[in-house]
């Protein structure tokens, strides 16, 4: 596979972000320098900055460490697949841990400056004239992270090299964020910070045909649609008097089925009925009709979309 | 899926199923694509791929 030329080069050091216009069908490759580096990554619409790169719903499709081959999503109601990991020659992310911030070296750690992904982002967004309330929770590139338990995940310490990269392929216009995680004092990076290489350059063809075509749906809703249109510009919250809620499909009418079992199904529901519902025998059929529609029928867990080939569900 | 083992000796009943309109929705396109004949029969036939489902599990375990 070719390669293009790159178009824009940048090394952002210890402490520091940055944000980088991006077109469809670019690509940006966050690279090692020395290795051992977390890096935090956000991405916004570079045409509507209320679309943005959402962890929540990345990590429901793809679970806690997206690597190649995988989809950033930004969240509800819109739900496009923005950017597409290409390659990621170490193959450890996360998307369990929220950005650093402030508080957190205040708190834990008694620093009354200290640098976190939270202040690097702002600043860095700042140039596009971001807020840092408009800073969301970041894609944890280069990060270690697992499961310690049945509630809790823990960050690990870890071991990418100089040169271990990830090649993003922008599917949108975006505005790229990136920045070095903060993190000195945790085991993030290794106890130690540093520099990162960005670099963009344009995909190729077979590039952009790597990322499979996902689901283009109406429910992928555009501001057109929205009741409330305008981003609202002041800091309060007040009431609108001429609010009428216009909830949909409501209210949710509940109509009886009637199924006739027979001794044998009966003898079967009550094989694999749960528990929690008791004696209910409609609430412990309905748990069977679902669950079974969910395993017939659902190609991705929790509801996630099929990404290739056609939907076998009705 | 032969039933479970046990003492108690089962009738044939109508169970009452209480599903609101979306859930009716989906069970409806169900029937639309030919997987069963009607709403009884989807549930008839999610219980009986269900149990075996659920059976098959138990005998990899």
């Amino acid at each position: 596979m070719g390669v293009s030329e790159v178009i824009f080069e940048h090394v952002i050091q210890p402490g520091t972000g940055k944000a980088v216009e991006m077109r469809a069908g670019q690509i940006l490759r966050i690279e090692q320098v020395e290795g051992g580096q977390c890096v935090d990554f956000n991405c916004f619409n570079l045409n509507d900055y209320k679309e943005f790169m959402h962890c929540g719903r990345t990590r429901t499709v793809h679970g806690f460490h997206p690597s190649k081959g995988t989809f950033l999503w930004s969240g509800p109601p819109r739900e496009h697949a923005m950017m597409f990991i290409l390659e990621d020659t170490y193959g450890r992310n996360d998307v369990l841990f929220p950005r650093c911030s402030a508080y957190l070296y205040e708190s834990a750690y008694g620093f009354g400056v200290h640098t976190n992904c939270q202040d690097i982002q702002a600043e860095a967004q700042r140039e596009y004239g971001l807020t840092p309330d408009d800073v969301h929770d970041s894609f944890n590139f280069f990060m270690c992270t697992e499961v310690s338990g049945p509630h809790r995940a823990q960050i690990t310490r870890q071991s990418s090299r100089a040169g271990d990269y990830v090649d993003l392929l922008a599917l949108m216009d975006v505005l790229a964020v990136t920045n070095v995680c903060g993190a000195d004092v945790m085991r993030t990076s290794n106890f130690a910070l540093k520099p990162i290489r960005l670099s963009v350059r344009q995909a190729t063809d077979a590039e952009r045909a790597a990322a499979p075509p996902t689901p283009i749906l109406r429910s992928q809703r555009t501001p057109e649609s929205f009741r409330v249109r305008n981003i609202k510009a002041d800091r309060e919250l007040r009431a609108d008097p001429t609010y009428r809620p216009e909830f949909k499909n409501v209210p949710l009418m509940v109509e009886d089925v009637p199924v006739e079992l027979s001794a044998n199904e009966m003898a079967i529901l009550a094989a694999v009925r749960q528990p929690i519902y008791g004696d209910d025998d409609g609430a412990a059929l309905r748990d069977v009709l679902f669950s079974w529609w969910e395993e017939r029928f659902l190609a991705g867990s929790s509801g996630a979309p099929v990404i290739s080939n056609s939907s076998d569900s009705p | 899926m032969a039933p479970a083992q046990t003492n108690r000796q089962f009738t044939a009943k109508i169970v009452t199923l209480r599903l609101n309109r979306q859930q009716l929705e989906l069970i409806d396109r169900t029937v639309a694509r030919g997987v069963a004949p009607d709403r009884a029969s989807v549930v008839r036939l999610a219980l009986k791929e269900y149990a075996a489902s659920r059976n098959q599990l138990k005998q990899r375990n």
